[in-house]
C-alpha cells in the first residue's frame, strides 16, 4: 500500500479546517446529514453555521495522524514532472487571494465519515491538503479533489481554509475553549508540559511549513483533461477525442467548458479552436469528435485540450486549466507502401455540397496528375508530397459514383476514388392519414426525389405519432399503414420523418380521426325496374362504424354527360328511383360516397350501363309528296324523313301507309315499307286519297302524318318569280291567297341538274310568309326552282308560287355568259379556255322579256395545251428526217462517191503498168525500206489539230514517243543522194494491210489532179510535174535541187473502221478527196530509223487527223 | 412364382430403359456437329464485348480518357488462348465450365451494378449447360477414363472479392469482363479448331494439312480422345 493510499491529503485538509475552526461540521455540504451544520449557498457550510460549531462533535477534531511521507507524496505532486504545466499556472495565481472566514469551515465531513468508515482517516487526517493533488484512485481519497474540480472556486477554498490554520484562534482552541476539559493528565505536568511544548512546537512548525505550501498553493484548482485519447474514424473522417476529468464527489454533476485545440502537420499550424460546453458527472469518460474537411489520412493531425468549470455553482472568477499535452493523431502509418494514395474513398456527400479530396505521394519526384470525371484537376499544395483538391458543389453524376483519380506520370499506377453524390432529400410532400374502417390509418406521400445509390441505404420514412408516443417504420417510400388500437383516441398527430444517410428530413399533420374518413367504393350497383323513362338503382356500402352515416352521390350520364345528380343519405343499402329518362337511351348510373359529417374525400365510384325500354314514337312523321303523271294515271310518290332518335324512341322495324279513298268508301288500302325507305310510290285514280304514315317501332306506331292528294294536279299555271340567294340561302316569300292554309310547303331540288333531283322540303306553319331556304347542295351558278305550296285545311296542297334564281351568279365577264344577238347564228367559239379544264355549258334563247328556261349543261374537257404545239413541231421534224433519210437512201451512190469513194489500191493502179512499161527505176512502188527519213517526229496529237513538218534539223531523239504516237520521216536532207523523188501516200484504213504488205508507193500527184483525175496518171512526165508543182506550192522554203518529195495524208473517212479515235476536228481536205495512191506502214515498222541506205523514200503511219501539205 | 418375378424384371427394364431415354432425350442432344456449332455461336455471342463490357464501362463512368487504358485484362486472369489450345478435349470443357462457374459467380455481384450480367448470366447458364453435354458425348465414346487437371481458371488468380475500394472494385471488374471477352474468345477458337480439324480429318487421311500437324501435334490429348470417340456417335 502506497502513502498515498493511507494519507490523504483531502482528509488532511479537514482535519486542518476542524484543527482551525474546532467545530467542523460532519457533513457540511448535506443538510440532512450536517448535524446542524447550516451550508451556503453552493452546499458549502455557511460561514455562521461553522462560527458556532458548538453544536458539532469535537471528538473528532483531534482524531488525525500525519506522516511526512504522506507530505512527501503531497510535495511530489506538486511538483511531479508530468504536472510541470502546473508551474506556470500557479505563479499566476494572485498572491492576496481573497479569503471567505466562511469557508473555512466547509470539511469534507463526508468524506471524513467515509474515511470513518474505513477505520482509517481518523488516524491519519491531520491536515487538510490540497486535495487535487492527491492522485489517488480511491473514491474516498479523490474526493477532496473533486470538490475543488471546478477550478477557481476550489482553490478559493483551499486558501481559506489553510488561512484559517494559521489563525490562532484556530490553533488551539480546545485548550482555550474555558470549560472544556484538557486531555493531559493534571497530575504529570512536566512530561505533560514538554509534550504539550513539543506538540505545539510540532503543530506550529507544520504550520508554518502549511502556511509555506499555501503560499504556492495560491492557486485555482482546475480539473486539466487526463488521458486524451484521439483516434481517426477513416469512414466520416472524424477525429474522436476521448478524456476524463476526475470524479466529483461532491457534485453529481458539474457544468464544464473544455477548450480544443487542434493543429495540422505541427503542432504550432492550429487549424481549428473551438469549445466543447457539457456536464460532467461522476466517473466521467468524455468524447467528442471533430470533422475534418480535408481527409486526415492526408495530414497528421494533433490535439490537445483544457477545461474550465463554467457551472454557476462555482463562483466567479474561473480559471483555465492548464493545456493538456498534444496528442498526435496520424493514420499514414497504416496506409502501406503504395506509392499513392488518393482520399477520402467511397465518401458520400449530398449534392451540392462541397468536398475536400487529397493525394499523398510516397515519392517526391513524381509528377501526378489528377482527374475529374476525365477532366484534368489542379489542387493546392499542402506539403511537399500532399495536394487537396477542393470541389464546390458537386452534382449529381451517375448512381454508380463520381470517378476522381490520379495518374503518376510515365508510370503504370493509378489510383482513385469514387464520390458518391446523393440527390438532395426532399421533405415528404402532400402527406396525409385517412382511414377507410377505423382500423387502419393509412397515410401517404410524395417522397419526391428518389436518393438511394446502390450498395447504400435507401432513403426511410419513419411515422411518429406523439400523443400516443408510438413509432414504425414504414415499408414503402410513399404510403404507411398505422393500426388504430380503440376508439379512444380521437386526435392524431402524425410526424413523419424521411431520413437517409445524409439527413432527414420531416413533416407533420395533425387531425381528427372522425375528420380524416375515406370510405371504400360502394358494390353491388344494380339497376332494376327499368323502363322507357324510369330505372331505380340499388347499391350497397362498406358500413364505417357504428353510427356514420354516408352521404352518396348518384350520377346519371347520358353520353358521357352527366344528367341528373342525387344525393342520397345511407347506412349502408342505397337505392333511388331515376325518372325522367327516355327511352331507348344507353345511360350510366355511377356511385360514389362520403362521410356524412365530416366531408373529407369521396370514395372510388362503382357504375352500371343500362339501356331504357323503347316507346311508340313521339313523333308524326315529316311527310310530303309528289304528283305526277304517268300513262294518264296519277302516281303519287311519298317522300318522308327518318325519325330523329329522340322521336324515335327505339329501333323503326317499318312504315305503315294508309290509303284511304276520300271520293267513294273502298276501305283502307295499308302498305308497309321497310324502314329502311323513306318513301313510296303510290299509283292512284283521279280520287282523292287521305294517306296516312306512322312510323313503327317495337312500343307501337308513331302519330299518324296525313296528307291528302288528288288526281288532278291543280293550277299549274304560276308565275315564275326572281328569287336571289344569299350567303345563307335563298329568301322565299309568298302571299296567302287563301287564309285558310293551316301551313305552307316550300319544295326544291338540291340537285336539279340531277335525276332524280333529290327532291326537298320545307314545313312552314299557317302564319309564315317567308323562310330561308339554305342547304349545303347549293352551288353558285346553279339555277334553283322553288315552289311554295299552301296546305289546305282537308290538307290538300295547293301550289301557290314558284321562284327560281341563283344563289350567286357567277361573273359574266369571266367567261361564263355569252349574248348571241344574232338569232340566226348556231355555232360560238369560247375562246381563252383553261387547258385540261372542265367547262359546263348552257345555252338558252332569251327575249326582250327575258331568257328562257335553262336546260341542263352540257360538261366539256379541254386537252392538254402543248399537244397542240408539240404535234405542231414535231410533225413537221419527223416529215423533214424521213424526206432525208429517203432521199439519201435514194442518192446513196452519189452520196458515196462524193463523200467517199473507194480508195483505189495502189498495186492494182495503172500507173504501175505505166512504170513498168517505161521501165523507170525511180518510179516504183518502194518498201519501207527504201524510204530513208531524215528525222522523225512524235506528235501526241489527240485533237487532231494539224501538225506541221518539222525542220530537217529535228533529230529523231528530241521527240517523243506518246500514244498515239506518230511517225514522220521527212524529205532528205539536202545532202541526200538517194533516188529520186520519193511520194508516200499512207492512209491508216489500210495500215494494217499495208503493213502486211510492206510496200509504199511513191507517186507524185498534184492535189489539184486528184479530184478530177480518178485514174492514174497517163505520164511519168505529168507525175514528175505534177509532183514538183505541188511540192514546191506546199514547201516553199524547199530548195529546187531537192527533188525527194514526200507527201503524207490520209483519208479521214467517217466510215472508217476505227470511228472511235477519229479527230474531233477533222481535216477539211479530207472530206471528198480522192487518193490515187497510197500506202501504210505499221508502227512497229516506223519506230527504228531506218538505214541511210535503206532507200530514199520514207513512210510514216498517221494519224487519222489531217496531215496535209 | 417365377412368372412373376420374370414379368417384375422385365417390366422394371423397360421402364428403366424409357426413363434413360427420357432423360438422354430430354437434356442433350446427342449430335456432336450441333452441340459444337451451339457453342461455337455462344462463345462468339459472348465475347462481345457490347453484350457485357461495354454497358459497364459506361454504367461505372470509366469511358474517360485516361481510364479506359487501365481496363485490361489482368495477366492470367484467365487461361490463355495457347493453353486452352494445349488441353484435350475434356480437359478444355473441364476448364471452361470450371472458369464460367468462378465468372458467373462474379457476375452475381456485378449484377448489383449491372443489370445486363443477369442477362449474361444466363447465356453463360446455357453455355455450360452445352458444356456439361458435350462432355457427356465425349465421355459417352471414351473407353478410357483419363484423369486430367483442370486448368488453373480463374479461381486461382481472380481477385476473390473485390475490393472495399470502390474505384479499385470498378477497374477490377472492368478487368474481369475484358479478361472474360477474351476467353470467350479463345474458347470460341479453339471450338473452331475443332470442326476445322473434324473437317479436315475427313480429307486428311491422306495429306494433313501443314497447319493441322502443328495443330495436331500440340494438342495430343485431343488426339488421343478424338481416336477414343465412337464412330457410331461422333463423326469422324
Amino acid at each position: 500500500m502506497s502513502f498515498a493510499q493511507t494519507f490523504s491529503f483531502g482528509e488532511s485538509r479537514d482535519s486542518v479546517s476542524r484543527f482551525g475552526t474546532t467545530s467542523c461540521p460532519a457533513r457540511p455540504h448535506r443538510p440532512p446529514r450536517s448535524l446542524g451544520c447550516p451550508l451556503g449557498p453552493a452546499g458549502w457550510p455557511a460561514g455562521a453555521a461553522a462560527r458556532t460549531g458548538a453544536r458539532c462533535p469535537a471528538g473528532r477534531v483531534f482524531g488525525f495522524h500525519f506522516s511526512f511521507p504522506g507530505l512527501a507524496h503531497f510535495l511530489s505532486h506538486r511538483t511531479a514532472p508530468g504536472r510541470g504545466v502546473q508551474g506556470p499556472h500557479l505563479s499566476r495565481v494572485p498572491p492576496a487571494f481573497p479569503v471567505d472566514p466562511k469557508e473555512a469551515n466547509s470539511c469534507g465531513s463526508r468524506r471524513a465519515k467515509r474515511a470513518q468508515r474505513d477505520g482509517k482517516l481518523q488516524k491519519s487526517s491531520a491536515l487538510c491538503p490540497p486535495p487535487r493533488l492527491s492522485r489517488n484512485s480511491r473514491p474516498w481519497a479523490r474526493a477532496p479533489q473533486l470538490i475543488h474540480s471546478p477550478g477557481a472556486g476550489p482553490a478559493l477554498h483551499v486558501h481559506t481554509r489553510v488561512r484559517g490554520g494559521l489563525a490562532p484562534a484556530a490553533a488551539a482552541p480546545p485548550k482555550s475553549r474555558p470549560g472544556s476539559r484538557s486531555p493531559l493528565p493534571a497530575g504529570k505536568p512536566e512530561p505533560m508540559a514538554l509534550f504539550a511544548v513539543f506538540q505545539t512546537s510540532f503543530l506550529l512548525a507544520l504550520l508554518s511549513l502549511r502556511a509555506y505550501q499555501s503560499e504556492v498553493l495560491v492557486e485555482p484548482l482546475p480539473l486539466t483533461p487526463e488521458s486524451l485519447n484521439v483516434s481517426i474514424d477513416s469512414a466520416h473522417q472524424y477525429l474522436n477525442l476521448q478524456w476524463s476529468v476526475h470524479s466529483l464527489a461532491y457534485y453529481q454533476e458539474l457544468k464544464m467548458l473544455f477548450q480544443i485545440q487542434i493543429s495540422r502537420m505541427k503542432t504550432s499550424n492550429v487549424i481549428w479552436v473551438g469549445n466543447y460546453s457539457t456536464v460532467v458527472k461522476r466517473d466521467p469518460v468524455l468524447h467528442w469528435s471533430w470533422k475534418s474537411e480535408l481527409p486526415l489520412e492526408c495530414a497528421t493531425h494533433f490535439v490537445r485540450m483544457r477545461s474550465r468549470v463554467d457551472d454557476a455553482k462555482i463562483p466567479e472568477p474561473r480559471f483555465w486549466s492548464n493545456w493538456s499535452s498534444w496528442k498526435e493523431a496520424d493514420a499514414q502509418k497504416s496506409l502501406g507502401r503504395d506509392p499513392l494514395f488518393l482520399f477520402p474513398k467511397d465518401k458520400l456527400v449530398e449534392e451540392g455540397s462541397n468536398v475536400t479530396i487529397c493525394y499523398m505521394s510516397r515519392n517526391q519526384q513524381d509528377n501526378i496528375s489528377c482527374y475529374l470525371e476525365g477532366q484534368q484537376i489542379h489542387g493546392e499544395q499542402l506539403d511537399s508530397n500532399v495536394s487537396a483538391f477542393k470541389l464546390n458543389k458537386v452534382s449529381f453524376i451517375r448512381k454508380t459514383g463520381t470517378n476522381i483519380f490520379c495518374k503518376v506520370d510515365q508510370k503504370d499506377v493509378i489510383k482513385g476514388i469514387v464520390l458518391f453524390v446523393s440527390k438532395v432529400l426532399e421533405e415528404p410532400k402532400d402527406f396525409s392519414c385517412e382511414t377507410q374502417d377505423f382500423k387502419t390509418l393509412t397515410c401517404t406521400w410524395d417522397p419526391g426525389t428518389d436518393t438511394s445509390l446502390p450498395k447504400r441505404s435507401s432513403q426511410s420514412y419513419t411515422l411518429f405519432e406523439s400523443f400516443s408516443g408510438k413509432k414504425i417504420l414504414c415499408e414503402h417510400k410513399n404510403s404507411c399503414n398505422w393500426q388504430v388500437d380503440s376508439d379512444s383516441q380521437e386526435m392524431y398527430n402524425f410526424t413523419l420523418v424521411a431520413e437517409n444517410a445524409l439527413g432527414n428530413r420531416s413533416v407533420s399533420v395533425l387531425f381528427s380521426l372522425t375528420h380524416r374518413v375515406h370510405p371504400k367504393t360502394p358494390y353491388n350497383l344494380f339497376l332494376k325496374n327499368v323502363s322507357g323513362t324510369k330505372a331505380t338503382v340499388t347499391w350497397k356500402v362498406h358500413p364505417i362504424g357504428n353510427y356514420s352515416t354516408l352521404l352518396c352521390q348518384l350520377d346519371l350520364l347520358g353520353e358521357g354527360n352527366v344528367i341528373q345528380q342525387h344525393n342520397v343519405s345511407i347506412k349502408e343499402n342505397g337505392e333511388y328511383l331515376l325518372s325522367e329518362l327516355e327511352p331507348d337511351t344507353e345511360y350510366m348510373a355511377r356511385v360514389r360516397c362520403a362521410d356524412a359529417n365530416h366531408f373529407w374525400k369521396w370514395s372510388g365510384s362503382i357504375s352500371q350501363k343500362f339501356i331504357t325500354a323503347e316507346a311508340a314514337p313521339s313523333e308524326a312523321l315529316d311527310v310530303w309528296r309528289n304528283v305526277k303523271s304517268v300513262s294518264g294515271r296519277p302516281t303519287v310518290t311519298l317522300f318522308w324523313k327518318p325519325l330523329s332518335k329522340l322521336h324515335a324512341n327505339g329501333k323503326i322495324l317499318s312504315y305503315n301507309v294508309t290509303v284511304e279513298n276520300l271520293d267513294r268508301l273502298s276501305g283502307l288500302e295499308v302498305h308497309s315499307v321497310p324502314a329502311t325507305a323513306n318513301g313510296t310510290e303510290l299509283t292512284l285514280d283521279q280520287d282523292s286519297y287521305q294517306i296516312h304514315v306512322t312510323a313503327l317501332n317495337s312500343a307501337g306506331p308513331s302519330p299518324a302524318s296525313v296528307i291528302v292528294v288528288s288526281g288532278d294536279p291543280g293550277n299549274e299555271e304560276v308565275e315564275e318569280e326572281r328569287v336571289n340567294g344569299t350567303e345563307d340561302g335563298f329568301s322565299v316569300s309568298w302571299k296567302p291567297q287563301s287564309g285558310k292554309a293551316i301551313g305552307y310547303v316550300v319544295e326544291w331540288c338540291d340537285h336539279p341538274q340531277d335525276l332524280p333531283c333529290d327532291l326537298q322540303w320545307k314545313n312552314l306553319s299557317s302564319n309564315t310568309t317567308s323562310t330561308v331556304i339554305s342547304s349545303g347542295a347549293f352551288r353558285p351558278g346553279v339555277r334553283y326552282n322553288f315552289r311554295i305550296y299552301e296546305i289546305s285545311t282537308e290538307r290538300m296542297a295547293y301550289l301557290l308560287e314558284k321562284k327560281a334564281g341563283y344563289l350567286k351568279e357567277l361573273d359574266k365577264s369571266a367567261c361564263c355568259q355569252h349574248r348571241i344577238d344574232n338569232p340566226e347564228q348556231k355555232t360560238f367559239v369560247m375562246e381563252n379556255l383553261q387547258p385540261e379544264s372542265v367547262y359546263e355549258f348552257l345555252v338558252t334563247p332569251y327575249t326582250s322579256a327575258g331568257s328562257g328556261p335553262l336546260d341542263a349543261f352540257t360538261k366539256v374537257t379541254t386537252p392538254d395545251e402543248y399537244s397542240h404545239i408539240l404535234i405542231r413541231i414535231i410533225l413537221p421534224m419527223i416529215v423533214c428526217v424521213l424526206l432525208i433519210m429517203i432521199t439519201c437512201y435514194l442518192k446513196s451512190q452519189w452520196m458515196k462517191e462524193k463523200c467517199y469513194p473507194d480508195i483505189p489500191d495502189p498495186y492494182k493502179s495503172n500507173v504501175l503498168s505505166l512504170i513498168k512499161s517505161k521501165e523507170n527505176p525511180h518510179l516504183t512502188i518502194m518498201n519501207v525500206s527504201d524510204c530513208v527519213p531524215d528525222a522523225i517526229e512524235v506528235i501526241h496529237k489527240p485533237e487532231g489539230s494539224k501538225i506541221q513538218f518539222l525542220g530537217a534539223s529535228k533529230s529523231l531523239t528530241e521527240t517523243e514517243f506518246t500514244k498515239p504516237a506518230y511517225l514522220y520521216l521527212l524529205p532528205a536532207e539536202k545532202n541526200y543522194s538517194g533516188p529520186g523523188p520519193c511520194i508516200c501516200f499512207e492512209n491508216l484504213t489500210y495500215n494494217e494491210a499495208a503493213a502486211d504488205s510492206g510496200s509504199c508507193g511513191h507517186f507524185p500527184v498534184t492535189p489539184e489532179a486528184l479530184p478530177g483525175q480518178p485514174g492514174p496518171l497517163t505520164s511519168p512526165e505529168n507525175l514528175l510535174k505534177a509532183l514538183e508543182k505541188n511540192y514546191m506550192n506546199s514547201l516553199g522554203e524547199t530548195a529546187a535541187g531537192e527533188a525527194s518529195l514526200n507527201y503524207v495524208s490520209q483519208l479521214a473517212s467517217q466510215m472508217s473502221g476505227d470511228k472511235d479515235s477519229l479527230p474531233a476536228n477533222p481535216p477539211e481536205p479530207v472530206l471528198c478527196s480522192e487518193y490515187k495512191m497510197q500506202m501504210a506502214i505499221p508502227l512497229g515498222l516506223a519506230s527504228p530509223p531506218p538505214a541511210e541506205n535503206s532507200g530514199l523514200s520514207s513512210t510514216t503511219p498517221l494519224d487519222q487527223s489531217e496531215h496535209y501539205r | 412364382m417365377r412368372p412373376q418375378l420374370v414379368q417384375r424384371t422385365l417390366l422394371s427394364l423397360v421402364l428403366g430403359l424409357l426413363f434413360l431415354s427420357t432423360a438422354a432425350t430430354g437434356k442433350c442432344s446427342g449430335k456432336y456437329h450441333e452441340l459444337l456449332q451451339q457453342l461455337q455461336s455462344q462463345a462468339d455471342l459472348m465475347q462481345d464485348t457490347s453484350t457485357l463490357l461495354d454497358p459497364y464501362i459506361h454504367f461505372q463512368g470509366l469511358d474517360q480518357a485516361g481510364l479506359k487504358e487501365h481496363c485490361k485484362e489482368s495477366p492470367g486472369a484467365f487461361p490463355s488462348e495457347d493453353t486452352l489450345r494445349g488441353l484435350s478435349q475434356r480437359g478444355f470443357l473441364r476448364t471452361l465450365n470450371a472458369t464460367l462457374g468462378h465468372v458467373l459467380h462474379r457476375l452475381t455481384a456485378l449484377q448489383q451494378d449491372l443489370t445486363i450480367a443477369q442477362d449474361q448470366g444466363r447465356n453463360i447458364r446455357g453455355f455450360r449447360s452445352n458444356i456439361h453435354c458435350m462432355s457427356q458425348l465425349l465421355r459417352g465414346s471414351s473407353e478410357v477414363e483419363t484423369a486430367e487437371p483442370t486448368q488453373p481458371g480463374p479461381e486461382a488468380t481472380l481477385p476473390p472479392t473485390p475490393s472495399s475500394d470502390t474505384f479499385q472494385h470498378k477497374l477490377q471488374g472492368c478487368r474481369f469482363l475484358r479478361g472474360y471477352h477474351r476467353f470467350m474468345h479463345s474458347a470460341g477458337q479453339v471450338f473452331k479448331e475443332w470442326a476445322d480439324s473434324r473437317s479436315q480429318s475427313r480429307s486428311r487421311r491422306h495429306r494433313p494439312p501443314r497447319a493441322l500437324q502443328r495443330g495436331a501435334r500440340r494438342m495430343r490429348p485431343f488426339r488421343r480422345d478424338e481416336r477414343l470417340m465412337p464412330r457410331g456417335q461422333l463423326p469422324r
